[in-house]
């Protein structure tokens, strides 16, 4: 967790916010494992984008 | 691996069980007529593939991509645009007053009944949530939306989905009226895409330099 998101979460969230935040930052298995499985996708939609900055070309995705 | 024969190499393959071989993975858009040859084990996403979802793309109401392994399908996800409503404690922030907040629906979900068990849905929520995130930076998207079976809903959970409280209550108060089961129906979940982009900004700054 970022300090930022951390500060802005202190002053301005809700509880329930923070409860999650305290989930994130234990960073479990399952969440490192979702993580780069998204950094992955992403990558991949990358790779596709050809100036498309949505990512989405008519046909091919990736 | 690299002298086995083909189907020694796809064995090894599909023998990993998920979360290294998106590559392997080719996703298009519908186009035309949907594959004959796919088969889930869930009647609805059957009937949705096979009967709407060609449709509702014509018609703008939402998107399907079929994903593709050695041009056979293994799977589709469909996607379109939503609104989540939140309870105060729900919210980003307590003192935001949007009632709903902006949101990419997981409209659909379906692994081919030979692919199952191999980590595929997990692939494809991931994707849904990487489009999500790019969506954001256009339109404006906080969340990844999905309305789960009740017996998928701790899949859903196991994906960092949260039940949505005030749709749930609502759900209960018309199940309720009309005498409907409420486990029968579909629970509304989110994904909040800042938190995963909190923690991809930490773990993969180069990737995702833009901090929430």
């Amino acid at each position: 967790m970022s300090e930022n998101w951390t500060a802005t979460l202190s002053e301005e969230g809700s509880e329930e916010v923070l409860r999650e935040q305290g989930t994130r930052a234990a960073e479990t298995p399952q969440r490192l494992s979702m993580l780069e499985r998204v950094r992955n996708a992403a990558r991949l939609l990358e790779r596709d984008d050809h100036g498309n900055q949505i990512g989405l070309s008519p046909k091919r995705f990736y | 691996m690299a002298n086995s024969p083909r189907w020694v190499r796809q064995f090894y393959f599909l023998s990993l069980s998920e979360e290294s071989h998106l590559d392997e993975i080719e996703l298009f858009p519908l186009e035309g007529t949907p594959p004959y040859d796919f088969r889930c084990n869930r009647d609805e996403q059957n009937v949705f593939l096979h009967t709407r979802a060609h449709s509702d793309q014509r018609d703008g109401f939402s998107v399907t991509y079929l994903a593709y392994y050695k041009g056979v399908t293994a799977g589709y996800m469909t996607l379109a645009m939503d609104a989540v409503p939140l309870q105060t404690k729900e919210k980003p922030r307590s003192d935001i007053r949007i009632v709903k907040f902006p949101a990419v629906k997981l409209a659909q979900l379906a692994v081919d009944h030979r692919w199952e068990g191999r980590g595929l849905g997990k692939q494809l929520v991931a994707l849904a949530a990487a489009i999500a995130l790019r969506l954001r930076l256009q339109v404006g998207c906080r969340y990844l939306t999905v309305d789960s079976k009740a017996d998928l809903s701790g899949w859903y959970e196991s994906q960092e989905f949260k039940v949505n409280k005030i749709a749930r209550k609502e759900q209960e108060q018309r199940a309720a009226h009309s005498g409907v089961e409420v486990e029968s129906l579909p629970i509304s979940m989110r994904l909040d895409l800042f938190s995963l982009l909190a923690d991809l900004h930490d773990r993969y700054r180069s990737d995702f330099p833009d901090q929430p």
